[in-house]
């Protein structure tokens, strides 16, 4: 009972850290978009990096969550292996 | 026990409490360009962290092994790094810990201008920090060999080094 409150506060503070910054980030939002300057520096951060949804973003981005797939089955079919190779044989 | 698991439990509280106090006030960083440097440096801070939690760990690990392969003359070179093997260790799991919570929290500072290569940095990075505390903290032997298996993939370690090359890059421009 203990074990599962601690795993609850410890859940309810994480999604506040996480819940937070957004909120204020949100607010930010707002604000910049008052004043051309503000959507222009706004544009000109939209530019930067390889933006999510687009194609060559997606493709780096399911890359990458496939090959940490790939390497966990891997793992996992690695382990079952050679459990199933050391047991005895009925 | 008793003073140890109190202690232990406060630790944990006081991080969890420095990381709620940390991102709002600092959520206005992208404001102020002084500001944005020293998140900027963060990033920088975690690379450096990486690099030398990670190249010593990995050289020594790859000269213990070729010493013991190797016979019966290079056997007491793997012997003594073994008694130095606790110590680096220690120092890998440290820095690496700092690395971390130090890149997240770059990330989550400039998570305005998330893009993918991020995102999936942020993804590598959590799976190899969580396999690290698997393997450490767990006493369940499955879970121990599974933490091993993960942690020490190459393939990981080959796409953790691409992206955050690919993240400096593109940052960059």
């Amino acid at each position: 009972m203990k074990s599962i409150s601690i795993v609850f506060v410890l859940f309810v503070m994480l999604s506040m850290v996480y819940a937070i910054p957004a909120v204020y980030a949100e607010d930010d939002d707002e604000e910049d978009r008052e004043g051309f300057g503000e959507m222009k520096r706004e544009r000109e951060h939209q530019d930067e990096g390889i933006p999510l949804g687009t194609d060559i973003g997606n493709v780096i981005l399911y890359g990458t969550i496939a090959a940490i797939g790939a390497s966990i089955a891997y793992t996992a079919f690695k382990i079952t292996s050679s459990k199933r190779k050391s047991s005895p044989k009925s | 026990m008793t003073i140890k698991k109190t202690n232990w439990k406060f630790v944990v509280f006081l991080t969890l409490l420095s990381l709620l106090v940390i991102p709002p006030t600092l959520a206005y960083a992208d404001d102020d360009d002084e500001a944005e440097d020293i998140v900027e440096n963060l990033g920088w801070v975690a690379v450096g962290a990486g690099i030398m939690a990670n190249i010593p760990f990995i050289a020594m690990n790859k000269i213990r092994r070729y010493a013991i392969k190797t016979g019966s003359s290079t056997v007491q070179v793997a012997k003594q790094i073994r008694t130095v093997y606790k110590p680096i260790l220690n120092f890998h799991i440290m820095l690496n810990s700092i690395g971390y919570f130090a890149g997240m929290t770059h990330g989550l500072l400039l998570s305005r201008h998330l893009d993918s290569i991020s995102l999936s940095l942020a993804i590598v990075m959590s799976v190899m920090m969580i396999s690290g505390l698997l393997l450490k903290y767990t006493s369940s032997r499955n879970s121990k060999i599974f933490g091993k298996l993960l942690h020490g993939q190459f393939g990981l370690v080959i796409l953790l080094a691409a992206l955050v090359v690919l993240h400096i890059v593109v940052g960059d421009d």
